[in-house]
């Protein structure tokens, strides 16, 4: 399974498209840019959170978010299924409304094995670990 | 001329400091103003009412979930729960049932919980790419 790298980052930053699984239980596709700096499962804008319904599904636990400045925020963490390909996770999406970024993390990623062809600007999802 | 926006009663001054920011940055005056809407836009979402009104149901939430844990945390161990702006919905056997009943909830906010769990804390690194 391979995705073309987003021409929207200068350079070019590798994607995953992938479908989230709402409250209501539809597929609503995403485009998530891959930050191996993120250490959490899916990052979302507030608004879209909250349009999917993962305010339905948020978990007891309690996540903060570490800013690179060392700063603590508290994200509002859903827990639902991804589904990339034919590869199904069960993850955390977090979101906060002063966040308007759509990431995959480490959460996510080290669910798969990712090879990153830089200059064929392609990221190709090789197997399940 | 399909991307001149003509704008009235900009405040000159303002105007003047995000027009040399905007250039000590490198960027277009129209990127600047770009990223200053849209962080505007954010900063009112942030405090919409919506959003208040759900951090004040998920606070009732975990408060019941709390006291729902008290009651019957070690009685139902195992089961999950699901906890609707501040009110007990279900006891469930499976995580998927809890989900499907959440789902369907017309709730502005849900909790679903294991029972006999305590309440963990997690720190999650953001990284750069929330910058970029």
């Amino acid at each position: 399974m391979k995705f073309k790298y987003s021409k929207d980052y200068k350079p070019s930053a590798p994607r995953i498209k992938a479908l989230i699984i709402t409250a209501k239980q539809e597929k609503h596709e995403l485009e998530l840019i891959v930050d191996t700096g993120f250490s959490g499962g899916v990052l979302i804008p507030y608004s879209l959170y909250e349009k999917l319904g993962l305010t339905l599904l948020e978990v007891q636990d309690k996540y903060y978010g570490v800013l690179p400045i060392g700063i603590p925020i508290t994200l509002h963490t859903a827990l639902t299924r991804v589904i990339i390909g034919d590869l199904v996770f069960k993850v955390h999406v977090h979101s906060h409304p002063l966040i308007n970024k759509k990431l995959a993390g480490r959460e996510l990623l080290n669910k798969m094995k990712i090879l990153l062809n830089g200059p064929l600007e392609e990221l190709e999802i090789i197997e399940e670990r | 001329m399909g991307n001149v926006i003509v704008v009235k009663n900009v405040d000159k001054d303002i105007y003047r400091r995000v027009k040399s920011v905007a250039a000590l940055k490198g960027y277009t005056l129209g990127r600047a103003l770009t990223e200053a809407m849209k962080l505007w836009l954010l900063i009112n979402e942030a405090a919409s009412r919506d959003y208040l009104e759900y951090l004040s149901c998920r606070e009732k939430s975990e408060r019941k979930l709390k006291e729902v844990q008290e009651k019957y945390g070690e009685k139902f161990k195992g089961k999950y729960v699901i906890i609707c702006d501040g009110e007990l919905i279900k006891i469930c056997d499976n995580e998927d049932e809890a989900f499907m009943v959440a789902g369907k909830s017309n709730a502005k906010q849900c909790i679903i919980a294991r029972l006999g769990e305590v309440t963990k804390e997690h720190k999650v690194e953001m990284g750069m790419g929330i910058l970029s």
